[in-house]
């Protein structure tokens, strides 16, 4: 979507249902995707998506359009969501990982054993490192709205992923050693 | 790198740029080629939550607009009552729009009068399963008419990154509806100018309301892109035909509705090196004339240059000792976007020379670039022959140890499946050792990029005794899954000389990689009917436009278990008059999400009429697809109803998606 295009439709929306309706026709399957990623909590994440949704209907009106997109703005409320749920239920240990694809834990467990390299390397990263991998990879974004999302800067965000896409590989490589001991030559 | 030494600035410049050129960015690019697909919101779920949404807009919009004028009753009076009778205009009995829809008996048309601005429309009204209205972003509009396009999306085909998916949500607003119309890419030029003959074709569909929404999402070659337009920055185009009762076309129009796409994919150029005179293995002795062919493929940008040097075989691992690549072997060769092949003849310089800036052997580096008129080069690949080197003739100097591959079988862009023969012809000339190994691997194309992670898998290994020699090796390909997992579905092969010392001690002498080889790990089975049972049963005559609809569908099992197949029945109707084609041909892909290629589940032909069509298809997943399907996975499921006109070209003439296909959860046994 053009920067221009969407600037105009949030300017509509500021006064118009209608226009919110187009946002939230956009916007409302990756936001419910990115929460899903982070939580692999079905209701959960509807309820993350609906107050993600309501907070921006309740603050439209004072969104000032700063270059990024709207998107980055509702990602950031989401992820905020995230982290509030997590605190109000005395979450000590970091998020789940976004890659377990069955609510069951033990099925959940089972699966995740299955991966390929790249899944469960990325498992065994820190949250802050996966979350700045997801955000930028796989929700597609740009570095200025991951950085709009995170609260720094550009530039910040790149030091950011190169730290986590070297501990990525690491990790993969500590994967790696293990499974591939078998085929190299000499071993 | 730590992080005190690193340039923030220069490396996202890179990263947006698409580069690949530390491991970091080689990690990011396979990141973004193997992203999760999305997981939408359920349905019901995100029609609920709109509603409400805008339920809460209209409440909120009145309160607030209260409190600023003052609490003035009338004016808040006002102001809701307008919001309502929008609503209700909208929410109103459908006349506006239903009498755009041709088939008055649509249910979804009719139910949709009870929401307040979300229509959805399925399949009946027109021949696509993704048509749906959005009255909202037309609305806003006002009077407006015409297209308007509402998202634009591309990004690499998934399990091809040769295609470019293209998205994109076009809205029309017009006074009679568009009927026959085609979405396609047009010259940004030639503009309107371009006509339908002048497109290449995406979409077609019949379209029966005059006001709507398309959802275009198509897989486009950028190579068909670039030989029909001569660009790969093409606009968005659609073409509309109005036709009046068979008599044919009442009325062309070409609307463009969108800026420029870009069909560039960074990061998939590749050289490879075909045939070399002298034969690799003879040293060279001074100046002497060499004639080398190298095959290319650029496809991240319209034009590049390719370069050609003679370098030593570690000269990226040595620095400052004097192995330099030597520049000008053979003239710069312009490339545009494509495949192709070059030729560079060129002399090597004086013996001296070579072993002074080379080393002690030379092999051939060629890189691809863009940039050059700037002075700036931009590097979109870099390949090093390895696989093909020389020795240079030092006197009283121990030779060098080499391997290379003479004949490699099957042919280099060949699949090969599980059970397919293969065989090697590989020279050697071992001086270092008394006795060695050679091994041969299967190993990831850019396999020297893994920093430790050697993505290789071992084939067949025989000893061998100092001196030259050729060996042969045939074998025959097993545990395809198991190579899949460790390399991928793209392959090379790569010979290695290595040796043991008396304490056993394993050395690797020297490695070769076959860079033309290329072979696809597996069968892709797009477009091959496999397994399937139709039932067709013809009903009437059609008269109307082409349709197709899924009415029931079924899977024996969401949960299979090891190595069970699933089985699959669908029930459809169709609708295919004469005029559109005496037969089609009605088709189901299954598609895994993430992996590409498609299984071609089967179909059959159905004849120009209405029918009823009960199609049952079966397939083992493990079998048939191997890792693709080996853990819980989504998928898409596509129905379409092709025809095919007497210069072979097939058309998609409708398709159907069911909304949420069963999941497929397999586990290996």
């Amino acid at each position: 979507m053009l920067e221009n295009e969407e600037e105009a439709l949030v300017k509509r929306a500021q006064q118009d249902p209608q226009a919110f309706g187009v946002l939230y026709d956009r916007y409302a399957d990756r936001i419910y995707t990115f929460v899903w990623r982070q939580t692999t909590d079905e209701a959960l994440a509807k309820d993350v998506t609906a107050t993600t949704f309501e907070k921006a209907l309740r603050h439209v009106r004072r969104y000032r359009w700063q270059g990024n997109s709207f998107c980055a703005w509702l990602y950031r409320i989401a992820r905020n969501e995230i982290v509030q749920h997590y605190r109000r239920q005395r979450f000590l240990a970091p998020l789940r990982s976004w890659l377990l694809s069955d609510a069951n834990v033990e099925k959940a467990v089972q699966n995740q054993e299955r991966q390929d390299a790249l899944q469960k390397a990325l498992a065994r990263l820190p949250a802050p490192d996966r979350e700045v991998i997801v955000l930028r990879f796989f929700e597609e974004l740009s570095s200025a709205e991951v950085a709009e999302i995170l609260g720094c800067s550009t530039a910040n965000v790149y030091v950011r992923l190169h730290r986590a896409l070297g501990r990525l590989r690491r990790e993969m490589e500590v994967g790696a050693s293990g499974e591939f001991a078998s085929v190299r030559v000499g071993e | 790198m730590s992080d005190k030494q690193f340039d923030e600035r220069e490396w996202g410049r890179r990263l947006e740029a698409g580069k690949e050129s530390d491991p970091e960015l080689l990690l990011a690019g396979q990141l973004r080629y193997f992203r999760p697909e999305p997981r939408p919101l359920p349905p019901h779920f995100k029609r609920e939550l709109r509603g409400r949404l805008l339920q809460q807009y209209g409440e909120r919009s009145a309160a607030g607009r209260l409190v600023e004028w003052g609490g003035s009753l009338a004016a808040g009076a006002v102001l809701v009552l307008a919001v309502m009778v929008v609503w209700v205009w909208l929410a109103g009995p459908d006349q506006r729009w239903g009498a755009a829809t041709e088939s008055g008996t649509n249910p979804e048309t009719n139910a949709a009068g009870s929401l307040p601005v979300d229509l959805a429309l399925s399949g009946t009204a027109a021949e696509t399963a993704r048509l749906q209205l959005e009255l909202a972003a037309l609305e806003e509009e006002g009077t407006a008419t015409g297209w308007q396009l509402l998202a634009l999306r591309q990004r690499p085909y998934r399990g091809n990154a040769d295609l470019i998916q293209v998205e994109a949500t076009l809205a029309w607003n017009l006074a009679e509806p568009p009927r026959e119309v085609s979405f396609g890419l047009a010259h940004p030029e030639q503009g309107a100018e371009a006509g339908a003959a002048g497109m290449v074709v995406l979409s077609t569909a019949v379209i029966t309301t005059a006001t709507g929404s398309f959802e275009l999402s198509a897989a486009v070659d950028p190579l068909e892109v670039w030989q029909q337009l001569g660009t790969l920055e093409p606009l968005l185009a659609i073409t509309t035909a109005q036709t009046l009762d068979g008599l044919g076309t009442l009325a062309e129009t070409v609307a463009f509705a969108a800026e420029p796409l870009s069909l560039f994919t960074p990061g998939r150029d590749r050289l490879w090196l075909i045939s070399a005179s002298p034969e690799p293995g003879n040293p060279l002795a001074g100046q002497t004339p060499f004639r080398v062919e190298i095959g290319y493929r650029l496809v991240s940008a319209p034009t590049a240059d390719v370069r050609l040097h003679l370098v030593h075989p570690e000269w990226e691992s040595a620095g400052g000792d004097g192995r330099l690549p030597i520049n000008g072997a053979g003239d710069v060769a312009a490339v545009t976007y494509g495949e192709g092949t070059l030729t560079f003849d060129f002399v090597t310089e004086h013996l001296d020379y070579l072993l002074q800036v080379i080393g002690d052997r030379a092999t051939l580096m060629a890189h691809m670039t863009t940039g050059g008129d700037s002075g700036v080069l931009d590097m979109l690949t870099l390949r090093n022959f390895s696989e093909a080197q020389w020795p240079i003739a030092t006197p009283g100097a121990a030779l060098p140890d080499l391997v290379w591959f003479n004949v490699v079988s099957p042919e280099p862009s060949d699949t090969v499946a599980e059970g397919t023969p293969l065989a090697f012809e590989i020279g050697y000339e071992l001086h270092s050792a008394a006795a060695g190994t050679i091994s041969v691997f299967l190993a990831h194309p850019d396999r020297e990029r893994f920093q430790g992670y050697a993505r290789t898998t071992w084939l067949e290994s025989q000893q061998v005794g100092a001196g030259e020699g050729q060996l042969s090796f045939t074998t025959t390909l097993t545990e395809l899954p198991y190579h899949q997992a460790v390399i991928g579905e793209d392959a090379t092969v790569m010979a290695v000389l290595s040796t043991a010392s008396d304490e056993g001690e394993y050395q690797e002498l020297v490695t070769a990689t076959h860079e033309e080889t290329l072979w696809r790990l597996g069968e892709t089975m797009i477009g091959i009917p496999r397994v399937a049972e139709m039932e067709v049963t013809t009903l009437a005559d059609s008269a109307g436009a082409v349709r197709l609809e899924l009415l029931d569908f079924a899977s024996s099992s969401d949960r299979a278990q090891g190595l069970a197949p699933i089985t699959m029945t669908a029930e459809l109707v169709y609708g295919l008059p004469h005029r559109i084609g005496e037969e089609a041909s009605l088709l189901a892909f299954v598609i895994p999400s993430g992996a590409g290629a498609s299984i071609a589940a089967g179909g059959g032909i159905v004849r120009a009429g209405e029918g009823r069509v009960i199609l049952t298809f079966s397939f083992n997943p493990w079998r048939d697809l191997g890792r693709r399907l080996r853990h819980n996975v989504g998928y898409e499921l596509i129905f379409m109803l092709n025809t095919v006109d007497e210069a072979g070209t097939i058309t998609t003439r409708a398709q159907v998606l069911p909304d949420t296909p069963p999941p497929i959860f397999i586990f290996e046994p």
